[in-house]
């Protein structure tokens, strides 16, 4: 008896689900298969990570569509600085605290955990300097899904503190964006970098190397999602098609630096070099952006535009004790870090840790622009500005 | 309530209350865009919206496969290996309960930006939904009809074939309904770690880049594929049990 006829005699009803049952099956797994060769066709799963970077912005390998120069023209006509950016509420060098009438509440969302990335903040309420102008601070930790600019605007927050001058540009010019003022740079110089390991030298000697842009030419960088801008904008100035380099996808760790399956780590030369000496490497290098002409202020804050035209007495005094605390990390920076390593509660530190990070920033918070701590200028923005709308990574007012 | 009438019931529902939060919530456009604007957007960026939208169903399908050969190899071998059940449960625990925020740095050092990571994520999204149903299902074949298959000498195929996955279908049909609609979240949210294409990507550039609209319009997407997955399984599956209904 063939299987069939016997399980016919069992239930039909079985025999009818098996019949078609697994020749739909059959069907729909070569249909399955069909499609999604279909697919592998059409969309193309790229081989060179370099290519996918080419979609995800929308310019080419070949190049940007406007020169930088052209971009500039635009953006001083279109997009000036001046309306977004202010120094105006700055301390003067040597200025004493403002006086205040009564005691106010402040709340302010941090670009990142409590790390030492916030020192200022932290040495500010510690040192009773928001104290002595009348401020109550209220510090809102941010990280993965935590946007500091998001929670201004959605009036959250009376000030935001993106990491990057850039975020600014984003929201500003974003369809969905908001209309914010940047008021203080804590970093004027971007610590924003990609890092080597020298092979050259034992793994506990600190190396002496200073790259150039050429020394990327052909290597593969670890780029962390969404900043492969920077490094496009740094190779299109010098003159290299972005395939020249190997870009690939990297997390917010250097460990697959450490791993070598990446020549080049893109991340902040006052924080990364500290996770990469802890797991025992001296010997890493870095070409910082702003040595290459991509350059940017990072932990910025940043205000809604009636906060700037309306509360400008609280910005000042809370400007006056930012000042303080940055001064206090340039003049005694071992004091700061102990405070600040204390602070830091969601990463553990040692103040050894934040000193390290204070040495490797301080020429980035002083900056190369001959201004007072926390100040900006104009051409710094425009430039910034200018190398987003040449790599689309902003639309221009007027367009869609 | 018909299920076509339940479904265009929800769909307006949705529009309505859309429309109610962005009119009386008070939230910016950043956080809640009109659906006005993510039309605008999802017309606008057409050509990125369905290369990634292809990525992404590439991925998940391709993980969904992955997953439903694991899942179908380990539930019909553990019918006839004793011990794979036994020792196949431990690390389907496991690996079932690893967040993928841990992995993602472990993925893109062994395996780069390379499809292979995001098919890893997919396949443990879903996977467990498919196993667990068919190990239930084959589990729930009739006894007696198996005694009788024995009894008229039916081998083992014959009753695998005839008895064990007919019982099987209907409970890793269901499970699909779970497994296949996760697969396309499995395949963002992979894309959204490891990768620089798809709609996980779109998503990761809409909040660099302050686009609420384009956010909204990467997860309309989604759900609509999602929705689209549900429907073929639906469907599918009622066609496959017809005889239950007969």
């Amino acid at each position: 008896m063939r299987p069939r006829d016997w399980l016919n005699d069992l239930d039909p009803c079985a025999m009818e689900l098996d019949g078609f049952g697994m020749l739909r099956l059959k069907r729909g797994i070569w249909l399955g298969m069909v499609v999604g060769a279909l697919m592998a066709a059409g969309c193309g799963d790229p081989k060179a990570p370099a290519d996918s970077a080419v979609h995800a912005n929308g310019s080419t390998p070949a190049g940007p569509a406007l020169t930088y120069d052209q971009a500039l023209a635009l953006v001083r006509s279109r997009i000036p600085s001046e309306k977004y950016f202010s120094n105006d509420l700055l301390p003067k060098p040597g200025q004493t605290a403002p006086t205040f009438e009564k005691r106010e509440k402040l709340r302010i969302s941090m670009p990142w955990v409590f790390n030492d990335e916030l020192a200022p903040w932290y040495l500010a309420q510690e040192k009773k300097w928001f104290d002595q102008v009348g401020l109550d601070v209220e510090l809102v930790a941010g990280g993965p899904g935590i946007d500091a600019l998001q929670l201004l605007v959605a009036g959250q927050v009376d000030i935001g503190v993106p990491a990057g001058a850039s975020f600014v540009l984003h929201l500003r010019n974003s369809r969905t964006g908001s209309d914010v003022v940047a008021i203080a740079a804590i970093q004027k110089n971007a610590p924003i970098s990609w890092i080597g390991l020298d092979s050259s030298i034992p793994r506990n000697q600190r190396s002496s190397f200073k790259p150039t842009l050429k020394d990327l030419i052909g290597k593969r960088v670890g780029m962390q999602p969404g900043n492969d801008f920077y490094l496009e904008f740094a190779l299109e100035k010098a003159g290299y098609r972005k395939d020249a380099v190997q870009f690939l996808q990297a997390g917010f760790t250097p460990d697959p630096l450490l791993a070598g399956v990446m020549d080049y780590y893109f991340g902040w030369v006052n924080n990364q070099p500290r996770l990469i000496e802890q797991a025992g490497y001296s010997n890493w290098f870095a070409l910082r952006s702003f040595e290459v002409g991509v350059d940017e202020y990072c932990d910025v804050s940043v205000v809604r535009r009636e906060t700037f035209e309306k509360r400008g007495d609280l910005l000042r005094r809370y400007l006056w004790a930012l000042n303080q605390a940055a001064g206090f990390i340039i003049e005694r920076p071992e004091e700061a870090a102990a405070i600040t390593a204390r602070r830091s509660t969601d990463v553990s530190l040692t103040p050894a840790q934040v000193l390290r990070r204070f040495d490797l920033q301080k020429e980035l918070m002083v900056g190369n622009d001959q201004q007072p701590l926390l100040y900006m200028s104009a051409d710094r923005w425009d430039s910034l500005a200018a190398g987003m709308v040449q790599f689309k990574q902003i639309e221009l007012p007027g367009k869609k | 309530m018909s299920d076509r009438r339940a479904y265009l019931l929800m769909l307006v529902s949705v529009a309505v209350i859309w429309l109610l939060a962005v009119r009386w919530s008070g939230l910016p456009p950043l956080t809640l865009p009109s659906p006005v604007k993510v039309g605008e957007v999802l017309w606008d960026e057409r050509s990125a919206m369905l290369e990634g939208t292809l990525s992404t169903l590439f991925t998940a399908l391709l993980g969904y496969a992955l997953a439903n050969l694991i899942a179908l190899s380990l539930a019909i071998g553990s019918v006839y290996i004793r011990w794979l059940e036994a020792f196949s449960t431990p690390w389907v625990v496991v690996l079932k309960n690893i967040p993928f925020v841990a992995l993602a740095s472990l993925l893109i050092i062994t395996m780069g930006s390379s499809l292979l990571p995001r098919l890893i994520i997919v396949v443990l999204v879903c996977f467990h939904p498919l196993l667990a149903n068919l190990n239930q299902g084959l589990k729930a074949a009739d006894r007696v009809l198996i005694d009788r298959m024995r009894t008229l000498d039916g081998s083992r195929w014959e009753i695998f074939r005839y008895v064990l996955w007919p019982s099987a279908l209907p409970y890793y049909l269901a499970a699909h309904e779970i497994a296949f609609t996760t697969s396309i979240v499995g395949a963002i949210v992979a894309e959204w770690f490891l990768s620089r294409q798809g709609l996980g990507h779109i998503l990761v550039q809409g909040m660099t880049e302050y686009r609420g609209d384009r956010i909204y319009a990467a997860t309309l997407i989604s759900s609509v594929l999602s929705f689209g997955a549900y429907w073929i399984c639906r469907a599918t599956g009622r066609h496959l049990t017809r005889w239950q209904r007969a």
